[in-house]
């Protein structure tokens, strides 16, 4: 059993790069992240204002006021400019409003004043703008017919009270599951790092090894040798599924994901953990420097994870990029588990899809396996 | 013969890593033009002393001076005169054969135009003229540690540390690398070798000192260190069958300090003389016993080794 | 002494290719992927006009105001949707099927939404459908207004029909917009020269491995050369150097002019911030070569985990640096990427240099505290063991 014992001591020893991994994952698969980021979902949020008043908090200007309190979040503490820059820049404050000087006057004699604002870049800046752009034009609308300011203000609460009903559709809270979709998504990063880096180290040191033995141990040695290490890397395999799904049920609350839903997330990560053994595999074949492992691991890991929407969801990436996505696993994993995420019912129909993408990725791991034992056939009769 | 001036001077060195004393008030000198051999077992302070003595290595007390001169980290004119050859190989992957030994030398030697000779003699001293346009990781153990040596003396220094620049080296390599040292030695380098092949040192060196826990225990030439052993002649002699009587009667031939027999093979040894054989073989011919074959050698550093620390010098 | 060994220093680092893979080719790729995977989140000018349904039934061929204003918004190349008008089953059905994000139906005389679950496009489809009715709504209020005025007088209610429609339409808000166009994403690829950077440690780090007798070999045979320490230390030293302003130059033409990324327009203060940048990296590598008895490789991995640390904190991967600047905020004031990052920043949205010469003096004094920490092992010249 001395193979196995260095199977594990290399594992061992690289304990701290899968800490790493995991760490990793643990910020970025499971953090609420509250700014406007890039990846969070678009939904319907209030955005962010600062107010800057100049004006007295009367009439109109109490009332665009409360309307704002109303429609958005109003931030306070802004008074440092350098401050409130770099909010906007970060999405933190979607915008920036200043009421100038004697605004309820102004828009009540129909002089349509002036606003100032300074908005950030992203979806939530163009909603606040809307939010604002409505009051003040209702506001100029009525401002034109001559009312007194009581008399605006109440019109224009009129008008603003005016609401579209909106009927949804689904039954099942998608939200309920975006947090798992994307601890499972990001997964995709890190079972690539923690399953490759390892794999394919070992596969490299027990290589040089068997280069060196190969004339002193037979043949048959040789291929115990090797069935021994296939074992324990799909042992060491497994180990990190398991870790991985615990860990994940853990953070997220054994309460959202015990049921279906879990379940297949669990099942899709498996398929995903076995498929990523067999990149490692195809990769040790090829390579043989160790040093060179780090290397393409991080380019294989974020390579897909990036194209293939682990990190930025994948509807937010060119059409471009999604073709390209098409030809890696990790695309058919990410993919399932936004259909999990979406799926309503238990039914043929909806398990289906899901299922079918666990197939794709079964059958890179075939294809992967084929095309590694051709590279070593080749190589073996090199050498 | 004209008085040999020192090259090297050692008193009273010592150095202790924590509580275990690495080297142990060792004093010593190398004459110049000689190759001193520094014997001892793994572990014996044998690259501690060359570490100290390179000024690398802090020490507890003693002197040391190189060339008349106290050696300092930045005694840079004595050092400019040293070339050291490490146990380890240390060499540039990144770099060929050549552009190794350039770059070394260039560390020694500005002009160009000289070091480029220089580089050129040192490859053709290691024998690695065909190998110079290659990268380290082509070539074997033992070029590897020829281009090694190459660097550590391109710029003919002339005082050269050699520490086991043979370990795990093929024996034609083996033999290119004595033989360079041995050249080195002819044109007026002086050499201080380290190892704990006794063999190397009694085909190489001039003088040697015996070191063990970081204590001298022995130095002289070879044939003075051999005097120690107390051992002239080893013969040993396959005989399949030995009574009391006759076992008793090799103590009593000429010479004879010691008779060991077992398992059909006899021991005898002498103390000194020579030709020793005769008296022996006309033993075994008076008492009629049967013998297959004989054997006698010459005692080595390994029984003086023996001798003064009851062990073995490789373990 | 100092140009041999600089120039064959030069010369292993350009061939050793796990350093020229960690300083060069790695911060390329990750451009490169940057620039695919963040390509659509930030364009906002480009909308799209995404698939909607309308329910052609009476009721709603019998508003004319609302049907009229969802067509316009239907038509041109500037339209918002993509519309299909359709039976109530038709749309269920391409709701179903995803192939429309919505549809619009009128039910008691007012027009609804009905989405499969909340999105950007719903709410835009929302938005618009509210607008239409809150624009209705006004025209009905201002007239009936006015006519309620003039009551007693002879009326032209449709004059005063038209004269609201033409109220409510030309009503616009008088809004100064006075932001700075920019794109947070910037700040990803900001974060990735700085990541550069601090990779560029291996750099140094490798140079240190070879001039210390302690820690290589080759660092034992520098030490027994007649050449002066600092002169060796030095010319390694800026021989990595060298290597990594290159490549950190080279990152930086390659984001602006290949991938488009916006920079200041100051260059040769984005220069003066790559070269302070690469300075305090290669005194971070010398520093953490000295520290750190180890091999070469594990050496590696300690600068890719501190750089990647430091690439979280300053906001890579998904512009994070504002929530962990307000949380934390001493971290990305003590982190060379925090402050590279920062440099940038302050070069492209800041008017003034306050921010930027606090960048680059902070990058200098942590510099300062790496050389200061290594000078007192490097100006040991014999070791208590080798």
């Amino acid at each position: 059993m001395t193979v196995s014992k260095a199977f594990w001591k290399i594992a061992l020893k690289n304990i701290g790069t899968i800490i790493t991994y995991t760490v990793i994952l643990i910020m970025f698969g499971t953090m609420n992240i509250s700014s406007g980021s890039t990846t969070t979902s678009y939904e319907a949020k209030k955005p962010s204002i600062v107010i800057f008043n100049h004006d007295e908090k009367v009439g109109v200007t109490k009332n665009f006021i409360e309307y704002l309190e109303k429609n958005a979040k109003i931030k306070d503490g802004y008074e440092d400019d350098d401050r409130l820059k770099d909010a906007l820049f970060y999405d933190d404050v979607m915008l920036v409003i200043e009421i100038p000087e004697n605004f309820h006057q102004d828009i009540a004699l129909g002089k349509n004043p002036e606003i100032k604002t300074r908005s950030s870049a992203g979806y939530a800046a163009e909603l606040a703008k809307v939010v604002v752009n409505r009051y003040l034009t209702v506001a100029q609308a009525y401002a034109a017919i001559n009312l007194s300011e009581e008399d605006l203000a109440s019109k224009i609460d009129g008008a603003l009270e005016t609401s579209t009903k909106v009927d949804v559709n689904s039954e099942v809270d998608t939200s309920k599951y975006s947090k798992p979709t994307r601890y499972f998504s990001f997964a995709n990063y890190t079972i690539l790092a923690c399953v490759i880096t390892i794999i394919c180290l070992i596969m490299s040191s027990f290589n040089r090894l068997e280069i060196r033995k190969r004339n002193l141990v037979s043949r048959i040695e040789l291929k115990k040798m090797n069935l021994i290490l296939l074992r324990n890397c799909c042992i060491y395999a497994l180990a990190a599924w398991v870790f991985y799904v615990l860990l994940g049920f853990i953070v997220l609350g054994f309460d959202t994901i015990w049921n279906l839903h879990g379940l297949l997330y669990a099942a899709n990560a498996l398929v995903f953990t076995a498929c990523a053994t067999t990149i490692a595999y195809l990769i040790s074949r090829i390579v043989f420097n160790s040093g060179a492992i780090n290397g393409i691991m991080n380019v294989v890991a974020l390579g897909s994870s990036f194209l293939c929407g682990a990190f930025v969801p994948a509807e937010y990436l060119p059409e471009s990029v999604l073709a390209i996505a098409h030809i890696m696993p990790s695309y058919y994993y990410i993919d399932a588990n936004n259909k999990i995420m979406e799926m309503q019912n238990t039914s043929f129909e909806t398990v289906w899809p899901i299922l079918l993408n666990m197939i794709i990725v079964f059958c890179f791991c075939v294809l992967f396996v084929i095309v590694a034992n051709i590279i070593s056939k080749k190589k073996q009769k090199i050498a | 013969m004209k008085e040999m001036k020192n090259v090297i001077e050692v008193k009273h060195l010592t150095k202790s890593y924590k509580s275990n004393k690495a080297v142990d008030d060792l004093s010593f000198e190398v004459k110049e033009g000689e190759i001193l051999g520094l014997l001892g077992p793994n572990g014996s302070g044998k690259t501690t002393t060359m570490n100290c003595i390179l000024a690398l290595l802090k020490f507890d007390d003693g002197k040391i001076k190189i060339f008349g001169e106290e050696m300092s980290p930045d005694a840079y004119e004595t050092k400019a005169k040293i070339g050291v050859v490490f146990q380890e190989v240390a060499v540039f992957d990144e770099l060929t054969v050549y552009g190794n030994i350039d770059y070394f030398c260039g560390l020694y030697i500005e002009d160009k135009a000289t070091r480029a000779q220089y580089v050129e003699d040192a490859l053709k001293l290691v024998g690695l003229e065909d190998n110079k346009s290659q990268y380290p990781k082509q070539l074997s153990g033992g070029l590897l540690r020829r281009l090694n040596i190459a660097c550590g003396i391109a710029h003919k220094p002339k005082l050269i540390f050699l520490d086991e620049p043979t370990v795990a080296v093929d024996p034609q390599s083996r033999n290119n690398i004595l033989e360079g040292i041995k050249k080195l030695r002819d044109d007026g380098a002086t050499i201080v070798y380290t190892t704990h092949y006794m063999e190397e040192v009694e085909i190489l060196c001039d003088r040697v000192i015996i070191l063990d826990h970081g204590k001298i225990i022995a130095s002289g030439t070879n044939d003075e260190l051999k005097a120690l052993a107390k051992i002239e002649e080893k013969v040993t002699i396959e005989v399949a069958d030995l009574t009391p009587n006759q076992l008793s009667g090799f103590e009593k031939i000429k010479n004879v300090s010691e008779v060991e027999y077992d398992s059909g093979v006899l021991k005898v040894v002498y103390n000194k003389g020579k030709n020793n054989l005769s008296d022996m073989i006309e033993y075994l011919k008076t008492n009629k016993i049967a013998y297959n074959k004989i054997f006698a050698e010459r005692p080595t550093l390994n029984d003086v080794f023996l001798e003064l620390t009851g062990k073995e010098l490789r373990d | 002494m100092f140009w041999h060994n600089y120039k064959y220093a030069f010369r292993t680092l350009i061939r050793n290719k796990a350093l020229v893979f960690w300083t060069l080719v790695f911060p390329f790729i990750l451009a490169i992927l940057f620039n695919m995977a963040f390509a659509r989140l930030h364009d906002y000018d480009v909308f799209e006009a995404f698939n909607v349904a309308v329910v052609d039934d009476q009721a709603y061929k019998d508003d004319k105001v609302f049907s009229e204003a969802f067509k316009t918004l239907s038509e041109g190349d500037d339209r918002l949707f993509n519309t299909q008008y359709v039976d109530k089953e038709k749309a269920e059905e391409l709701l179903g099927n995803e192939e429309i994000e919505g549809y619009v139906y009128i039910a008691d005389g007012e027009p609804r939404v009905k989405i499969k679950a909340n999105g950007s496009n719903q709410t835009v489809l929302t938005t618009a459908t509210e607008q239409i009715s809150q624009s209705t709504k006004m025209v009905k209020d201002i007239a009936t207004t006015e006519i309620i005025r003039q009551a007693g007088q002879e009326v032209d209610v449709e004059a005063i029909y038209q004269n609201a429609v033409k109220i409510v339409s030309e009503a616009e808000p008088n809004v100064k917009d006075e932001s700075r166009v920019m794109n947070m994403i910037v700040i990803e690829f900001y974060t990735l020269i700085a990541m550069a950077c601090m990779q560029g440690a291996m750099l140094s780090s490798d140079m240190m491995n070879r001039c210390l007798p302690n820690i290589s070999n080759r660092g034992k045979r520098v030490a027994v050369a007649p050449t002066r320490k600092s002169v060796m230390v030095t010319s390694y030293l800026l021989a990595g150097y060298t290597m990594l302003f290159l490549s950190v130059i080279l990152l930086i033409v390659f984001m602006r002019f290949v991938l488009g990324v916006e920079f200041g327009a100051n260059l040769g203060l984005i220069i003066a911030l790559a070269a302070t940048g690469s300075l305090t990296a290669t005194m971070m590598g010398m520093f953490l070569s000295i520290i750190l008895k180890t091999n070469d490789a594990a050496k590696n991995v300690i600068i890719l985990i501190v750089t990647m640390v430091g690439c979280l904190f300053a906001g890579m991967f998904g512009g994070m640096k504002n929530f962990f600047d307000e949380a934390l905020p001493f971290v990305n004031k003590i982190s060379p990427v925090g402050q590279i990052t920062d440099g940038f920043y302050a070069l492209f949205y800041y008017e003034d240099m306050a921010r930027f010469m606090v960048n680059v003096a902070s990058l200098l004094a942590i510099a300062a505290v790496f050389f200061v920490l290594s000078i007192r092992s490097l100006r040991r010249t014999r070791y208590d063991s080798i």
